[in-house]
């Protein structure tokens, strides 16, 4: 008998994010998800953490397509209902600068502030950690932030333009320094670890209701087993801790997300690719809960 | 002048066999014996393949433990895990069989061709090792064990347990028909003698089909998730799903897929999962399953080429003496 009998669907055509649909801001809906691309990258290979991440995910792209009718998070015991998710991604590519319209921080404020004018979720795949500046600002500049927004950074080591920013109300890292805005509330990973469910009262506590931009950085995750940053962290967030979290802030007031810091060429302990599918795992959590597409707790037969 | 006036370790013959032990035929296998089977095919996986390497490298670095045991140890072993002075080997012997004959194009053929050696082996009185290759192939393995049960105990029936992160229950996948590294576990779950309501999966991580957990529990399959084995404790895990496994049976068939690992642990493998699973909790497990009364074993998805390290495949190897552990070092009798 022969050994295949249909063309091989895994990475044939394109691959948009989790095997969603190519797009512009028109194609956009309130309550979907608007993904792009950053490619760019100063001191390490984050310039391919976009095309990483999308290669990564073409794996859950089994979660819409006819192979897995219904996806189950087996750990959480939870269903996914798929067909709510349908068409629910739109990928817009990768941002180019035009330099008739200024550098690349406008392109990437005007993209946020457009995806969020839809009343979809702006996902900024891949950049640097100062990539996250006009992404704020872009949602700041949106009628849904006139009454105020919070900002969510969780990273290994914060960069200089997290410790000046004035507009980051929760920071969670390995050592929190001091911050040039007051009313930072700092987390350090080992209370996450300790205290998780009082950390994340803690988190959620201090957002509010106001609409939240939350940065991720790669840098946040454990090194020891996933390399995922140049900045390895060995105390970092492990991938239940970090699924846990983004899911509850996927189901609070989350208004955009970027994640930065990404460099597949990195190993942890292991190899390339290992840290980038964990990265995705944890993402997905956020979106799942952000699209509200999880079921009830399903108890054994 | 020689380096060294002890023989080379390792390497040193033309052809190396699992665990160092003697190649034969199927024909000159005793009762009581340990037959290992190559399967070096990956034309059934879908996506990361290479583990068709994986039985040569394990050849290797199980002979690498041996000749180092015996290097290190001689005839004074003494076992930490358990405290015994013990000897290596014992009255059973070791035997390689070698590859089972594979045809890429033609999923039909190597069924067969793996089906016939592991029954030849039952029918010995032996207990068949089947090294992969992809999970697929863990199907044929099971195929030929339970044909020689058949034969010689019509009435009998047997347990299964799957450690795994993945259930692999699917019916079908589109472009691979019935027959890939998805389906193997509802394949075997369709054997004449094997008891469905006895299977057991251990150490199923992230996204599963939903469907196919309502139908694994709804005949009275048994799921552990990697959750559960670090919530209830690996030990206890395999406790209870020997005790599942073994209702109303007096025979185990064990599949050992190592992508149940956490793949930070273990990268070389086809279908990497975050289980956050480590090498001491799968040893664990094993530690439990290697007293249970086996029938059958595999082990498969050691991919050597997605792991230039070498890691994956030691740990493999480390995994397969673990499982074999009691036919490997008996306890000294004075």
């Amino acid at each position: 008998m022969p050994l295949r009998i249909e063309p091989l669907p895994r990475m044939a055509g394109h691959l948009p994010f989790m095997r969603g649909r190519l797009g512009s801001l028109d194609d956009l809906n309130p309550g979907m998800v608007g993904a792009f691309g950053l490619a760019s990258g100063c001191d390490s290979r984050t310039d391919l953490a976009a095309l990483a991440m999308r290669e990564t995910s073409a794996y859950f792209g089994s979660h819409f397509n006819a192979n897995m009718k219904s996806a189950m998070d087996i750990d959480q015991r939870r269903a996914l209902n798929s067909a709510a998710m349908a068409g629910a991604i739109v990928d817009l590519g990768d941002l180019m600068t035009d330099p008739a319209t200024g550098g690349f921080d406008a392109v990437i404020r005007r993209t946020v502030a457009g995806i969020c004018e839809r009343g979809a979720l702006p996902l900024m795949l891949g950049g640097e950690q100062w990539d996250v500046a006009p992404a704020i600002a872009g949602l700041r500049s949106t009628a849904i932030a006139s009454a105020g927004m919070a900002v969510l950074v969780i990273c290994a080591a914060p960069d200089e333009f997290v410790l000046e920013a004035r507009d980051v109300h929760c920071l969670v890292s390995a050592s929190p320094r001091s911050m040039a805005n007051s009313a930072c509330l700092p987390i350090a990973f080992r209370d996450v670890r300790q205290r998780f469910e009082g950390s994340l009262g803690s988190i959620l506590g201090h957002l509010g209701t106001r609409p939240v931009h939350v940065a991720l950085d790669a840098s946040a995750l454990a090194s020891h087993w996933h390399g995922t940053n140049r900045r390895a962290d060995f105390d970092g967030l492990s991938l239940s801790e970090c699924r846990t979290l983004l899911r509850k802030l996927g189901a609070a007031n989350i208004a955009s997300l970027s994640i930065t810091g990404l460099d597949p060429t990195i190993n942890g302990l292991s190899l390339v690719k290992t840290g980038q599918r964990l990265l995705l795992t944890a993402i997905l959590d956020l979106i799942y809960a952000r699209l509200n597409v999880l079921g009830p707790r399903m108890e054994r037969i | 002048m020689p380096s060294s006036d002890k023989p080379t370790i390792g390497f040193a013959s033309p052809l190396t066999q699992f665990f160092g032990g003697s190649a034969a035929d199927v024909s000159e296998l005793q009762p009581g014996d340990t037959a290992f089977i190559g399967m070096p095919s990956d034309a059934t996986h879908t996506s990361r393949i290479g583990t068709r390497f994986g039985p040569r490298a394990l050849r290797h670095e199980t002979s690498l433990i041996m000749a180092e045991l015996r290097q290190k140890a001689g005839d004074k072993l003494f076992d930490l895990a358990t405290g015994m002075d013990c000897v290596l080997g014992g009255d059973r012997a070791l035997v390689d069989l070698g590859d089972a004959e594979i045809h890429p194009l033609d999923v039909g053929k190597t069924i067969r061709s793996i089906a016939d050696m592991t029954r030849g082996v039952v029918k010995s009185g032996a207990l068949p090792v089947a090294i992969g290759g992809d999970h697929f192939n863990s199907f044929p393995a099971c195929l030929g064990v339970s044909e020689a049960l058949m034969e010689s105990e019509p009435d009998a029936r047997f347990g299964y347990i799957q450690i795994d992160g993945h259930l692999d229950f699917c019916d079908r996948l589109a472009a691979w028909g019935p027959f890939n590294h998805a389906t193997n576990a509802r394949r075997c779950s369709e054997l004449a003698n094997i008891r469905r309501e006895n299977m057991v999966w251990i150490g199923i991580a992230g996204w599963v089909d939903g469907n196919d957990v309502a139908e694994i529990e709804g005949f009275g399959g048994l799921i552990f998730s990697a959750e559960d084995v670090h919530r209830i404790r690996a030990r206890e895990v395999a406790r209870r799903a020997v005790a599942h496994a073994m209702r109303d049976c007096d025979r185990l068939y064990l599949t050992i897929d190592v992508d149940a690992l956490d793949s930070g642990f273990l990268p070389g493998t086809g279908s990497i999962v975050h289980s956050e699973i480590t090498c001491r909790q799968y040893l664990d497990l094993l530690e439990v399953f290697a007293e249970a009364p086996l029938c059958g074993i595999d082990m498969v998805e050691v991919s050597p080429p997605l792991d230039p390290s070498g890691r994956s495949e030691a740990i493999a190897a480390q995994l397969l003496f673990e499982i074999l552990r009691p036919r490997l070092v008996v306890e000294r009798r004075e």
